[in-house]
């Protein structure tokens, strides 16, 4: 069984996935790596959220009992759960030009952070399918370019994965549009998890996540960059040739370097501090880094917050 | 160098470049940095980047900073070439600048000429120096002492042959002291040409030459001994090519005492080649006062033993008259003759000259009669045996009485000459010998090499073309055998060419201004008719006159007219030997000269001018070697110790034992076997002797009037002024600040490009 663990958690490392072509796969893939790392199950504590307290009866599941009850009125109540049986988890995805870029894995098929996207997408989306849940996706650049809405049918995760490999990045970012399009969209309160690079007009971003916590949707932000972004190791004179039609700018990294990684510094405190605000979970994602660091302390999180 | 000293003073840079080539090339390369800069923003790698937008706002907020931080960078790049090139280039400043003291340093390269030869022996009786040779190293070493790092210093002495101890010049200061105070005193006299020379060589070679500030210094004397010996119009010319040499300039160091002064044995002979127990000797001998005149002592000695003549003597520059006219050694074998000049002066080796004399109690002459007459004075060998040897009357036993001669002849029959030793003899005589084989020539001619003396005399039996194949191509006759002249029964002999009152040959000196002797008036027969060639070193002794035919008797053709003249007798040398040629018979049967009372001192003079001393080998002066001639007939390897009882080391080469050059005066001992030979060893009195300073204008005069700076025996103080005209060489200076400036340029980029691997910005 160790053995069996080891293996699985192989799969939780983007050079690895890299070589898996299927999204499906490497969705299963992924979940099976972290149940190996997990004691509990994964899925509990993802969609279940609370309703009403009742009385402690002798042999009830002590984990459940409400401590700061017990603390206020010295009597010992259990929370009760109200399954979401019809917890509706959207993912939406960023497919504009700069997810494209990736310099993790092999040179000529680099792990993206596009890919990195993709698999937290259909990782998250399979765990809901597991439990019954209703997964949506939306996929944008400057527009929403595919939407589904949340389905729990079995045919929905396979519609999820096939969306998530076909879809061409080619364009600019355009979020703040787009969030407001969703939020407009939605019908239902749901679990909206946003995973894009963010490299956007930051009152455009703030103006659509303000629009999805107005409609009382639960918000989940991650910010997913390439390693090469976060250290920006780059030594000999360079012609750096932005995407999205970004400009270009011929100079010599090491002297630039720490500039560059003060102004994303300051984007990123931004960004967490706009999310703070909003009560919109941020996370950011190394795209190097293996997907069971993140998904773990996410899927924690999640269960801290629940209690 | 002329440009320093050109504008130097009040501070003033005055730059210059001892290699201006690398000054510009630094200045070329400084734009290397400035051309990869323009290289580089050509050549890149090209990124496609996503967060452009955080890229952008650093360059915008960080572009003046930036700018800065290249700016410098690449000036200090092409100030680091820059600073390569000008101190390869070797700048020198003027030592009043303060730019110049502060990053420069002294350089130059210094060429000491120590005199140690004989005359720096003379004790001056200074203070810490008691000879002149002890004040010319402790002011060398102060001199060295005085140099810094970056000076470079070359030492050489004059003693014969003058040697460079320390070259190519040393940057080691205390090294190049070490070998100063190592010279060590020589008895030999001063080769200042050759030391300049090397002093000259020195200073164009190509580590030195690019150095401008060299310099000469020489320490000597100044006695007429060293500046105006027999080479002093080669100093001097040396002397005018110095200055090209040594731009730097050229100081001598003055020893001399004003007062000093010094007397001297300079010669000391025995009269003719030869000396004998049969007959006294004269002694000869020059000895004079180079100073003031004074009143001496002489002592003659002979075998420790002063003779007779010792005594008190007016000395002065003039040439005396010392003779002991007769010295009788009655003892065969070498004894020692000394003249000392007491009392000893400041310069002792000169006050007392040894002279080996080796007496000969008889003259072995072996007497080769090619004719074979067994009558009493048959035959031209018996007329000349008589002649060297004549027989005192018979005993009452019928023995002829020891012979009454020095000479004593064994005559033998050519016949017998292969199987004779002629190392044992002294001379050897050929008289109308017709046929000498090629074995007997070799024989003969090895014999002359090695010091014999060859008398050839002509006779009936003598074969020109035997002569011509076999004694001409080994030497051993001057000259081809032409023809056979012979005057007819009816007619007048040829007469010798001679004049008592005219130039008499020095052999022949015996008959000069005396009438009479029957030289002049000789007839000569028959004789062969030799041709000297054009180049022979053949000395003519005496020709033959005209036919007396032709001539009115009495009369002699001029013996100016050689060449018209055909040579009677001839003297030349071979190897240490000499050969006397006759040519015409010692007997009366081509001649009447037998008849003459000339022809005994003739014949015994023929002998003494053809036999060698054979005492010279014993008589050497300081830098010879002692060669033992082979006719020692050694059983033993020699050995030899100096004066002072040191052993000496004999080296052997193809048999013959030599010495190596004998650095000390004195009487060495030579010990061959159970002998003991006294040697003689003399310094070069002639040479050495005269130390009479030179003043002033008299130096300068002998240096070719060039620019010399003369000094007393003390080192001066430094001349600030000196100094400032040398320049400062900045050299190290800059080399330094290339190296603080590729320090910091190391620390800036690196400050400036810093990479710090792995501080990512955290998340959330």
């Amino acid at each position: 069984m160790a053995e069996i663990a080891t293996d699985y958690r192989a799969y939780l490392n983007p050079k690895t996935l890299a070589r898996i072509a299927s999204l499906d796969l490497r969705a299963r893939l992924i979940v099976e790596g972290l149940m190996t790392g997990m004691h509990r199950s994964p899925y509990q504590g993802i969609s279940v959220e609370f309703a009403q307290h009742r009385p402690y009866v002798p042999g009830d599941d002590t984990r459940h009992v409400d401590w700061k009850v017990f603390a206020k009125t010295d009597k010992i109540y259990l929370k009760q759960y109200q399954e979401e049986t019809n917890l509706h988890l959207i993912c939406i995805v960023d497919a504009s030009e700069s997810m494209g870029y990736g310099t993790v894995g092999e040179v000529g098929a680099p792990w993206t952070k596009y890919d990195h996207a993709t698999a937290i997408a259909a990782s998250l989306s399979y765990l809901a399918i597991r439990q019954q849940d209703s997964v949506g996706l939306a996929i944008f650049d400057n527009d929403l370019r595919r939407y589904f809405k949340p389905s729990s049918s079995p045919g929905q995760w396979k519609t999820v994965t096939h969306e998530l490999q076909i879809v061409p990045r080619l364009k600019k970012t355009n979020m703040g549009r787009v969030l407001n399009q969703l939020a407009e969209k939605l019908a239902h309160r749901s679990l909206l998890v946003i995973l894009s690079d963010f490299f956007d007009d930051l009152d455009s971003i703030r103006s659509g996540l303000r629009h999805l916590r107005f409609r009382k949707h639960e918000v989940m932000v991650f910010q997913i960059l390439d390693p090469a972004e976060l250290e920006f190791p780059f030594q000999d004179v360079t012609m750096f040739k932005g995407l999205e039609e970004s400009g270009q700018l011929l100079t010599e990294p090491r002297s630039l370097r720490d500039g560059y990684l003060e102004q994303l510094g300051m984007f990123t405190e931004k960004m967490k501090k706009m999310c703070r605000g909003m009560h919109v979970d941020f996370t950011r994602m190394d795209s190097g880094q293996p997907l069971d660091v993140t998904l773990s302390a996410f899927l924690a999180d999640r269960a801290a917050s629940i209690k | 160098m002329d440009v320093i000293q050109a504008s130097c003073g009040a501070g003033a840079l005055g730059l210059g470049f001892i290699a201006p080539a690398f000054a510009v090339a630094g200045l070329s390369l400084a734009s290397i940095p400035i051309i990869i800069h323009f290289l580089n923003r050509r050549r890149f790698k090209t990124v496609r980047w996503a967060a452009m937008e955080f890229l952008l706002s650093a360059m915008r907020k960080n572009r003046r900073r930036l700018r800065f931080e290249q700016w410098l960078l690449l000036a200090m790049r092409c100030a680091m070439l820059l600073l390569l090139g000008l101190a390869l280039a070797r700048p020198m400043g003027c030592s009043s600048n303060s730019l110049a003291g502060l990053i420069g340093r002294d350089s130059g390269v210094y060429v000491l000429v120590i005199d140690n030869s004989c005359s720096m022996s003379y004790e001056a009786e200074r203070q810490q120096a008691h000879t002149q040779l002890d004040q010319a190293r402790r002011l060398a070493h102060d001199f060295v002492e005085r140099l810094s790092g970056g000076q470079a210093v070359a030492v050489i002495t004059t003693a014969n042959p003058a040697t460079a101890i320390v070259a190519p010049p040393a940057y080691d200061l205390k090294a190049a002291q070490a070998a100063i105070d190592r010279i060590e005193q020589s008895y030999a006299p001063c080769d200042l040409d050759g030391a300049l020379q090397k002093a000259r060589d020195i200073a164009d070679s190509d580590a030195v030459a690019r150095e401008p500030n060299r310099q000469l210094c020489l320490f000597t004397d100044g006695s007429r001994a060293t500046w105006a010996a027999g080479t002093a119009e080669a100093v001097k010319a040396k002397f005018k090519l110095m200055p090209a040499a040594f731009p730097g300039g050229i100081t001598h160091f003055n020893l001399a005492k004003p007062t000093q002064s010094n007397l001297s044995v300079l010669e000391l002979t025995h009269e003719g080649k030869l000396v004998t127990t049969f007959f006294g000797t004269a002694l000869d001998a020059d000895a004079r006062s180079f100073g003031p005149p004074e009143d001496v002592q002489l002592q003659w000695q002979l075998d420790n033993q002063t003779l007779a003549g010792s005594g008190s003597m007016h000395l002065d520059l003039a040439r005396p008259q010392l003779r002991q006219a007769h010295v009788d050694i009655k003892q065969g074998g070498p004894h020692v003759l000394s003249l000392t000049v007491l009392p000893h002066d400041r310069m002792k080796t000169d006050d007392t000259r040894y002279l080996v004399i080796n007496a000969e109690p008889s003259v072995k002459t072996l007497i080769v009669e090619g004719e074979h007459q067994l009558a009493a004075l048959g035959g031209s060998g018996a007329f000349l045996r008589t002649a060297l040897a004549p027989k005192s009357a018979a005993s009452p036993g019928g023995e002829a009485a020891a012979a009454a001669s020095y000479v004593a002849p064994d005559e033998i029959s050519d016949l017998e000459l292969p199987g004779k030793v002629l190392g044992d003899y002294r001379a050897v005589a050929l008289c109308d010998v017709g046929q000498v084989s090629e074995s007997e020539a070799d024989q003969l001619q090895h014999y002359v090499e090695s010091g014999g003396a060859l008398l050839v005399f002509m006779g009936d039996s003598v074969s020109a073309e035997r002569y011509n194949s076999v004694l001409y191509p080994r030497h051993l006759i001057p000259g081809p055998l032409t023809r056979r002249v012979s005057v007819g029964s009816e007619q007048r002999g040829y007469r010798l060419n001679f004049q008592p009152e005219g130039v008499v040959n020095p052999i022949l000196g015996d008959f000069a201004h005396v009438a009479n002797s029957g030289l002049d008036t000789a007839q000569v027969y028959t004789y062969w008719q030799l041709v000297l060639p054009a180049d022979s070193k053949a000395q003519r002794v005496l020709d033959f006159a005209s036919p007396a035919t032709s001539q009115p008797a009495g009369e002699a053709v001029a013996s100016g007219a050689a060449t018209a003249l055909d040579p009677a007798i001839t003297l030349h040398s071979i190897g240490a030997g000499q050969v006397m040629f006759f040519a015409t018979s010692a007997d009366p049967t081509w001649t009447n000269l037998p008849a003459k009372p000339a022809y005994v001192t003739l014949m015994h003079d023929l002998l003494l001018g053809t036999i060698s001393g054979d005492d010279a080998w014993m008589n050497r002066t300081v830098g010879d070697r002692l060669t033992v001639p082979a006719n020692m007939g050694l059983s033993v390897a020699p050995t030899m110790t100096d004066a002072d009882g040191r052993d000496v080391v004999m080296e052997s080469a193809n048999g013959t034992y030599a010495s190596p050059p004998l650095q000390k005066p004195g009487l060495y001992t030579l010990k061959m076997g159970d002998r003991s030979v006294p040697i003689a060893v003399n310094v070069d009195a002639p040479a050495v002797a005269d130390l009479r300073p030179l003043d002033d204008s008299q130096l300068l005069s002998s240096m070719g009037g060039v620019g010399v700076r003369l000094v007393g025996d003390q080192l001066p103080p430094r001349d600030e002024t000196e100094q400032d005209a040398l320049g400062r060489d900045m050299e190290w200076g800059l080399m330094a600040a290339l190296l603080v400036v590729v320090a910091l340029e190391c620390f800036l980029a690196m400050r400036f490009g810093h990479y710090r691997r792995g501080v990512a910005v955290e998340g959330a």
